[in-house]
């Protein structure tokens, strides 16, 4: 009798197995799924708005929800709903740019610091420490004072405020990694410092890098919401869940759902992201592997 | 512990350096005359010349920046738009916030602590899910959020504390009716990172061999809890400590915006928004010095609480 094994390569293998891993988590699959639902919100945003951001209706300010309007509107007049909608795309914008400017260049000085350790990485470390927990409000302030609020200097105050952070996870993974048998074999085969820490080295952190992307980008979330509430981030008639809770401040005695609903939306995608960086962190850590 | 202080003392007065030039030259990055800036927009050609010849601002660089640090260190950061000196705004301002963190902290570490001890000492049980549930919650609950939903149910429907404003300590009873939602709304998630940490840095200790000794020498599961494990586990938290100082700077910011608390905070986005260069700078400037100086003060807490920092 001739069995047919079917041989996959390690890496398919190993994919494979994290899926199933995956999927035997349910709340780490609701997150992914509520998460995949506010990505398509974000980039489909003009076609599945039933109004555009800037759309005003003078004769049903404040209405209530139902009816036209599903979740109402605001004091101008917007559809809230359709500012929900808008809304996601800031918030989804902020969090993913912000995430990759703080790895584009966290990881490269991490990985040095890691790498050639020494002096540079004292230096790297000790500047890594302080940073780390720098109130990112103020940097923002400062960022803010310099160049004038915007999304985009929201995202880069969210995105430098992150640095530490990845600095560290790269710095961390790197000094584990290079006592790794394939560096010596790399070093041997005559490889340069530059292909061993950008060939063998950064892949074998992604999964790493993944799971705190999932942290950060939360966090990014919550904080352009925060700057854009404190007026240093997106500026009206320019619309994000932190300018309409801003707005909804003046409105909380006689509508106080203003102040709800861009809330909802917000902490609904935090969450989501949160629990599924928690299933991925599990099933990516081979010390919590079951 | 005498050379670790040194050391540390050493390295937080190496960041205040870097951290007030990049104050310094932050503001001279902003295009325009510093001198205009610094004279309130005041157009009068002997003010600026005046302004110019006070700040050094015909002189080089470096020459200004000595100027400028020798006068921070003086108690002069120069005077706001509406021509009142910078210092005193701020020094005015700061109690208020301090008030507002220290009280945060309380709430914080009062529900945090006994919250995390009990989720891990009952672990695996519904009042270990309820502590994990609340505290994922505390976590992804954005403060100001918390913040506007507290206004609409504590103030506005059941008007039970006011919806914001400050009363000073001479009416204390008012003052802590001010203040009390919005601490609570800022310890929010200082609790819940606490919870987290107490929880796991308890499970750790409870398996640890010197909790076993603790155990097999007969003593109470209290006392082995409250005294051995506890005490060990309260070094995690001096490093959450630290770690959320940031936070809990930007939360004040936050929450007294929310609240309309005219603090430290509140002050910080008056400043950007009346793009008031000089009360910026010394915002920045002061926010920045407190923040090493907290940083530095749970570093030496830290290394009073773990005698195995010290030697390293």
């Amino acid at each position: 009798m001739n069995a047919v094994t079917v041989v996959e390569a390690p890496r398919t293998r190993r994919r494979r197995l994290l899926r199933k891993r995956f999927l035997r988590r349910p709340v780490a699959v609701a997150g992914l799924v509520v998460v995949v639902g506010f990505v398509v919100l974000a980039i489909f945003a003009p076609w599945i708005a039933p109004h555009s951001s800037g759309y005003t209706d003078f004769n049903h300010v404040l209405a209530k929800p139902g009816g036209r309007y599903l979740l109402g509107t605001d004091e101008l007049g917007h559809d809230e709903l359709s500012r929900v909608i808008w809304g996601a795309r800031s918030s989804m914008q902020v969090g993913v740019f912000a995430t990759l400017l703080a790895m584009v260049i966290a990881v490269p000085i991490g990985m040095v610091a890691g790498y050639y350790r020494g002096w540079i990485d004292a230096i790297i470390a000790r500047a890594t420490d302080v940073l780390l927990s720098f109130p990112f409000v103020i940097l923002a302030v400062g960022l803010a004072a310099i160049l004038g609020p915007s999304l985009l200097n929201a995202t880069l105050a969210l995105g430098i405020g992150a640095v530490p952070v990845f600095i560290r996870i790269a710095r961390g993974e790197t000094l584990a990694l290079r006592e790794e048998d394939y560096v010596p074999a790399a070093i041997a085969n005559g490889a340069s410092d530059a292909t061993i820490i950008f060939k063998h080295i950064l892949p074998n952190m992604t999964s790493t890098l993944i799971v705190q992307a999932t942290v950060t980008i939360p966090t990014a979330i919550i904080g352009e919401a925060v700057l854009s509430f404190l007026g240093l981030g997106v500026q009206p008639p320019e619309t994000s869940w932190g300018v309409m809770l801003q707005t909804a401040q003046d409105q909380l005695a006689n509508a106080p759902r203003l102040a709800v609903f861009p809330g909802i939306a917000l902490v609904l995608v935090v969450l989501a992201f949160n629990v599924m960086g928690d299933g991925l962190r599990d099933i990516l850590d081979p010390r919590t592997t079951r | 512990m005498g050379g670790f202080l040194i050391r540390r003392l050493g390295a937080a007065l190496v960041v205040l350096v870097v951290a007030s030039m990049l104050v310094f030259l932050g503001v001279r990055a902003i295009p325009g005359d510093p001198a205009i800036a610094l004279g309130a927009e005041s157009r009068d050609p002997a003010l600026l010349a005046q302004i110019r010849h006070k700040y050094l601002l015909d002189r080089p660089l470096p020459v200004q920046y000595a100027h400028w640090v020798w006068l921070a260190l003086h108690g002069d950061l120069g005077v706001d738009q509406r021509e009142l000196p910078v210092a005193h705004t701020i020094v005015s301002r700061l109690p208020i916030t301090l008030e507002l963190a220290l009280l945060s902290m309380l709430i914080a570490t009062i529900t945090g602590i006994p919250a995390g001890v009990i989720a891990a000492v009952r672990r695996g049980k519904p009042s270990d899910h309820a502590v994990t549930a609340t505290a994922l919650v505390g976590l992804s609950v954005p403060h100001f959020w918390l913040g506007l939903l507290a206004i609409i149910w504590f103030a506005v429907d059941l008007h039970w504390l006011p919806s914001g404003g400050y009363v000073g300590w001479a009416h204390p009873l008012d003052n802590l009716k001010h203040m009390i939602m919005p601490a609570i709304v800022l310890s929010a998630g200082f609790s819940a990172v606490l919870m987290r940490q107490m929880r796991s840095s308890m499970l750790d200790t409870l398996n640890a061999d010197f909790v076993r000794t603790a155990r097999a020498k007969g003593l109470s599961e209290r006392r082995v809890v409250a005294h051995h494990a506890l005490r060990n586990s309260l070094i995690t938290v001096t490093t959450v400590m630290g770690l959320q100082l940031g936070a809990l700077i930007s939360g004040a910011v936050v929450t007294e915006t929310v609240f309309q608390i005219a603090g430290f905070g509140r002050l910080t986005i008056e400043a950007v928004n009346q793009r008031d260069y000089t009360l910026i700078q010394g915002v920045v400037l002061v926010a920045t010095v407190g923040y090493v100086a907290a940083n530095l003060l749970v570093d030496v807490a830290y290394s009073l609480l773990n005698p195995r920092i010290r030697v390293s």
